[in-house]
């Protein structure tokens, strides 16, 4: 009867929690579907599902490794299933989402439920089971529906039941092995390795606590089967999940330091923590918040309601206070009884969660950086608040339930109202909780949201795409802003990643992060109207097909000839561009591409370029003979087989510009910053800096590179010395201390300068560029204090001049760009002697003057040029300068007024520099340059320094997105004056901006490839035969796809095999023999002659199926045992 | 180290003494945070810190105690958030969760004698 009683109270209340994982049937009525953002939802579920099977994702431009995903074969398993079942998107989303609600709710009920069975504790199962399913941490991770987080939000407790009744022997190890295994197999928390961060500490706690328990109570041999228990659910664990844990692991040795290094390294980490960290105090852990996303974000839905409303600051200190209360009567009382090991334990929990959860947050922030600094793969939860949040939440949501229920029970003695006073706390919590019923917490930045209706055209064009051929490449159009490298659309939609991508398994080719250089290549060959390249470009990347969508808003600092309206009139003139389908905003055209490379082909040439990969369409541009090229750039080639060098058609060198970009003109004029000094030569400690410095010269005696870094650095010291010495009262010790200062100073710069002559040739023009930059700075920050000269005039006298004659000797030795003479100046870098041709990349106008090392040159090909440096000068006409302001002129800017100079003859077909030298003498003032025509005009603010010194200051600009007939630099007072401000000018000018890029080209003597005929079959993703008829000698072959280094090359035996379990005992062509080619592809040097086959295999796919394996046997094992189990009773 | 500490409440017979003896060390402290150099490692917030442990140390209050002063400045934390003083109510946060630790460390300890 008491068990028949019992179970109906169980019915009841899980009834209760299964009523209010309904909750998101509110969410997504009226055809609305979760999409975009982070979410990772797409459009056809089931078709994603078995693309995620491969380890490549072909659809991310040239393709990309995804193997990291593998885990959320089970995790998305739920939406494909309900979906298929449901028929609608919308309708399997909604039934997915109540299914996390509820295996949420029930992992808390079952926790509880299982170590407090009474009817006394009804409150606190129910309570803490609702409040584990309605709290701010979950509804953050709704937004995008994070099924990854909520899979080990429910597995937490489960799995912390399991473990801890399996230690303490009240699960058999073989019921625990079992249980534990299968709970991991379905919550595995989308197979992300920083998730389980907060079961790491959970379990490890655990583990650590009930083992020195047992010890105590039954001796060292509980050690024993501490070890055994702990062993065999890792073992578990381990064998169930191995599908993604094999992949992460071939990832982690493979790519873990290269990773890190992408993220900025430990101190990039340690930067990107603390930023997320920055909220997590220990009194807003209190109270539950902290979240990242809720501060100083005006257009958060709801956070700024419960950080500044005091009714529900009030409640959020309610449940701390609940728990500080509780326990103060647990002091007295002992309230506690029979589950006192396990109460201990969650408040051990409890504890150690807020030193994870804080992250870097002070007062316990050390102790996080130091596990980041010193544990070896820590790095992996750079977002401690996300990864450690849930234990916090979950040790927090239990002893409030705990507590609150005792508080009922002390202070209620009668049971109705007991269970009056329980509902009136359900009803709290929900109510506090009322963000989750307002559905509003979808929305990021209006009008971005990721609660979306898809339009229909959408739809249609994806089943279109589909029905394309699966090689097929889709360069998407417009591009997406390059301020955002984001995917967003007028109906809503916003994603890091394109929404095309959301439906379709075909290549979509767009300006998503990390893309290849010969994607801003051919954007920029659109935006130009330049149909060649664009061609040629596309025909080398495979790409058949563009997307244009008319539903996309424009780049908000986009420039006039990126403007939509003009890049689809130049797409549509191209000849060959032919509309294949339109829909709604959506357009599919068809580029029928003369030159288009297929996934694989044989190179019929190879061009080896000493250049960055930026320059990859000019390169091809220049010679159109070869029609399938290999481009092998030069840092591509280290460490890798030198012999395809001597199939080499073509040499290219990049030439170096110098002094032409913006940053390298305001570094020249004095970059570096002085740095702050505590020590002066009369400290007593002052022989330690001595002697380190002392140490570091010698250290580099012999590396002159590092040797003038290191003066250049101690240069800087001295002079903050003499500004620091000045500051001191003048006696007689400081004037000589000065000189002693003075002195070591100008041997420093004798001696990086004698060091510049121990400099290959390739560098010396760099190290006098840099030695004058970092002059310049120290000059002028000398001669901003006029103090100096009061304090020893004699001296300081004397070392101006020294840097004077320094700098101008150094400008006389150096080759650099005069942009106001329109004389721009290259290096050359020659490697061979030989005859090449010079390609100036052309401007709008010609240089009218070319000379080399000063000589004239007649004309660009055909010139023979010595191993060496060679000086290259390109003369422009000089068109003058549109903006004179020579002398310093006083400029008075009244409240409301501006001061304009108008720039003469402006040209929207040009690029401007400005240069202009300013000092503020009175308030503060702003500079912009104001460009427009009758209708709109477009501003870009300057930001000039508030400084009463000199400063230049050198901008490029040129025609914006407006329509603009006019340009003028405007000067006007900023801040929040009413009086004047005043801002002196001089050396004002502006003149053309030309820095076209100019490459030497080699050919070589005739090599002819004979390329061989190739066919290819596509097995899948992952998996391809080439098959290569009459190779004659030695050739590439190329395959479009992303470089990586899990693509493995195989030569078959003979023709056409194409045996799976072939490539197993063959060996690949070794690594160094496979090339990143164009800029982004894989290339392969093959020297074999005939005819025979070649396998390409994505290796870490070969992982994935070794884990699925034992994966697959150990499951099948565990589900053997539990089913044997159940039959036994 | 507990001859150290006797010694040390035989000589402050009353609370009260030990509080003010503490106060004296708190006072030594922050002379040492405008100590060039010790001043790196002796921050306020550092030497707080230090009082805090060493008072309890010292004083060895009830867990009730500890437990009821925690809830006091949490009610008065909740003033410092409702007047948005930020900076000294995540003081006072550093202060509760710090009593909250010794009292459910002491907890703990406890009860893992009691059960011995």
């Amino acid at each position: 009867m008491r068990y028949l009683k019992m179970k109906k109270s169980i019915f009841l209340e899980v009834l209760i929690i299964f009523i209010l994982s309904l909750t998101p049937l509110l969410w997504l009525y009226g055809n609305y579907v979760i999409l975009g953002h982070d979410s990772g939802f797409r459009l056809d579920p089931v078709s994603h599902l078995k693309n995620l099977f491969y380890s490549w994702d072909p659809s991310y431009n040239f393709g990309l490794d995804w193997s990291s995903l593998k885990g959320f074969l089970v995790t998305q398993a739920p939406e494909a299933l309900f979906t298929v079942l449901m028929g609608s998107i919308s309708s399997g989303q909604t039934i997915t989402f109540i299914f996390w609600f509820f295996t949420i709710g029930i992992s808390m009920y079952a926790l509880i439920n299982t170590f407090f069975p009474e009817g006394k504790y009804r409150v606190f199962r129910i309570f803490s089971s609702i409040f584990y399913m309605y709290n701010f941490f979950l509804l953050q991770a709704w937004f995008i529906a994070e099924r990854a987080k909520f899979s080990l939000f429910a597995a937490l407790p489960i799995g912390l039941l399991i473990l801890y009744k399996t230690l303490t022997k009240d699960y058999s190890l073989k019921k625990g092995l079992i249980f534990f295994s299968l709970t991991f197999f379905f919550l595995n928390g989308g197979g992300s390795p920083p998730f389980y961060g907060t079961l790491l500490v959970a379990y490890s706690v655990t583990f650590f606590y009930l083992t020195v328990y047992n010890i105590r109570e039954h001796g060292y041999k509980e050690l024993r089967y501490s070890l055994k228990v702990g062993l065999l659910l890792i073992a578990g664990f381990s064998c169930v999940n191995a599908y993604w844990l094999l992949p992460q692991l071939y990832l982690f040795i493979n790519n873990y330091s290269s990773t890190l290094s992408d993220l900025g390294g430990v101190t990039g980490i340690i930067s990107w923590e603390s930023s997320i960290s920055q909220y997590a105090s220990l009194i807003n852990l209190f109270r539950l918040q902290g979240i990242p996303d809720w501060y100083n974000n005006v257009g958060h839905s709801y956070a700024n309601e419960f950080i500044k409303n005091p009714i529900l600051i009030l409640l959020s200190f309610t449940p701390f206070f609940v728990i500080l209360l509780g326990l103060y009567l647990h002091a007295s009382k002992r309230i506690i009884g029979h589950n006192h090991k396990l109460f201990n334990l969650i408040l051990l929990l409890f504890m150690i969660s807020f030193l994870f959860t804080g992250g870097t947050h002070p007062p316990l922030g050390f102790l996080y950086e130091f596990f980041i600094r010193h544990i070896p793969g820590f790095a992996i939860f750079r977002t401690p608040f996300y990864k450690f949040g849930s234990l916090l939440w979950f040790s927090f949501i239990f002893l409030t339930g705990f507590f609150l229920n005792f508080l009922l029970l002390t202070l209620v003695k009668k049971k109705i109202l007991y269970r009056f006073l329980g509902v009136i706390a359900l009803l709290g919590i929900l109510a506090y909780h009322y963000p989750f019923f307002t559905k509003t917490f979808f929305e990021w930045k209006t009008p971005f949201t990721t609660k979306v209706q898809v339009p229909d055209y959408v739809s249609r064009m994806a089943e279109y795409i589909d029905t394309t051929e699966p090689t097929s490449r889709i360069l998407l159009l417009p591009k997406l802003d390059p301020e955002f490298n984001s995917d967003i659309y007028n109906w809503g939609f916003w994603s890091l990643d394109v929404l095309p991508r959301l439906f379709t398994n075909r290549s979509i080719i767009a300006n998503t992060s990390n893309f290849s250089t010969v994607v801003s290549n051919i954007y920029e060959a659109i935006s130009r109207n330049d149909e060649n390249t664009f061609f040629r470009l596309a025909g080398i990347a495979g790409i058949d097909r563009i997307l244009w969508r008319n539903d996309v808003p424009l780049p908000r600092n986009a420039s006039s000839n990126e403007k939509n309206i003009d890049q689809k009139k130049n797409l549509e003139n191209f000849p060959g561009v032919t509309k294949e389908k339109a829909d709604g905003p959506w357009i599919l055209y068809k580029i029928d591409l003369f030159s288009y490379s297929p996934s694989f082909y044989a190179a019929d040439g190879v061009i080896y370029a000493k250049s960055d990969s930026t320059i990859l369409g000019d390169i091809l541009m220049e010679d159109k003979l070869i029609k399938r090229p290999t481009v092998l750039f030069a840092q591509s080639m280290i460490d890798k087989d030198q012999r395809v060098l001597s199939i080499l058609n073509k040499n290219i060198i990049q030439s170096e510009c110098v002094l032409c970009s913006l940053d390298d003109l305001n570094k020249l004029k004095g970059g570096p910053q002085i740095p702050n000094v505590s020590l002066l030569p009369d400290s007593p400690f002052y022989f330690l800096v001595t002697w380190g410095e002392q140490k570091i010269l010698s250290l580099y005696k012999t590396n002159p590179v590092f040797r003038i870094d290191a003066d250049l650095g101690l240069s800087n010291k001295r002079i903050a010395e003499m500004k620091k010495i000045t500051m001191t009262k003048l006696t007689q010790n400081s004037r000589t201390m000065l000189n002693q200062v003075i002195k070591r100073y100008k041997s420093l710069i004798t001696d990086m300068i004698n060091q510049t002559s121990l400099l290959p040739e390739d560098q010396t023009n760099a190290a006098f560029i840099k030695i004058q930059s970092f002059l310049n700075s120290q000059y002028g920050y000398l001669g901003q204090d006029s103090a100096l000269y009061e304090f020893d005039s004699e001296g300081f006298e004397n070392l101006s001049i020294f840097m004077q004659n320094q700098i101008a000797d150094l400008q006389s030795k150096s080759w650099f760009t005069n942009m106001q003479e329109y004389q721009i100046k290259y290096l050359l870098p020659i490697d061979v002697s030989g005859i090449y041709d010079l390609n100036i990349i052309a401007e709008k106008i010609q240089p009218k003057k070319i000379e080399i090392d000063g000589r004239l040159l007649l004309a660009n090909n055909n010139l023979f040029l010595t191993k060496g440096i060679h000086k290259l000068s390109l003369i422009y006409p000089n068109s003058g300068n549109f903006l004179t302001v020579k002398e310093s002129q006083e400029l008075t800017l009244p409240f409301g007024k501006k001061i304009k100079f108008a720039i003469k003859n402006y040209d929207t077909n040009n690029r401007y520099i400005i240069h202009f030298e300013y000092k503020i003498i009175k308030g503060r003032a702003n500079a912009s340059i104001v460009q427009g025509g009758k209708k709109s005009y477009h501003r870009e603010l300057l930001h000039i320094g508030q400084t009463p010194f000199w400063k230049s200051r050198d901008y490029l600009f040129q025609k914006p997105s407006v329509d603009s007939t006019y340009a003028q630099l405007e000067f006007y007072q900023t801040g929040f004056e009413t009086e004047d401000a005043i801002v002196q000018v001089k050396n004002l000018d502006v003149v053309k901006y030309i820095a076209p890029n100019v490459f030497l080209s080699r050919k070589r003597a005739a090599v002819n490839i004979r390329s061989p005929k190739l066919s290819f079959q596509r097995i899948n993703p992952t998996r391809y035969i080439v098959n290569v008829t009459r190779a004659e000698g030695p050739f590439i072959l190329n395959f479009g796809d992303s470089f990586h280094e899990g693509w493995k090359a195989y030569i078959m035996p003979g023709a056409g095999i194409s045996s799976w379990f072939s490539s197993l005992v063959l060996k690949p062509i070794p690594e160094t023999q496979h090339y990143l080619v164009n800029g982004y592809a894989n290339g392969w040097y093959i020297n074999k002659s005939g005819d025979y086959a070649i396998l390409i295999e994505y290796y870490p796919q070969r992982v994935f199926y070794a884990g699925l394996l034992l994966s697959g046997l150990s499951l099948v094992f565990f589900i053997s045992l539990f089913i044997k189990r159940g039959k036994n009773g | 180290m507990d001859k150290f500490i006797s010694k040390i409440k035989q000589t402050f017979i009353s609370h009260q003494a030990l509080i003010v003896f503490t106060f004296f060390a708190f006072g030594l402290q922050i002379l040492l945070t405008d100590v060039p150099y010790l001043n790196l490692i002796f921050t306020f917030n550092t030497t707080a810190f230090l009082y805090i442990i060493i008072t309890l140390f010292f004083i060895n209050p009830r867990i009730k105690t500890l437990f009821l002063t925690s809830t006091v400045l949490l009610f008065i934390t909740y003033g410092l958030v409702i007047f948005a003083l930020d900076d000294i109510a995540e003081q006072f946060g550093n202060i509760i969760f710090l009593l909250f630790v010794i009292g459910t460390m002491r907890i703990i300890a406890l009860d893992f004698k009691k059960h011995d």
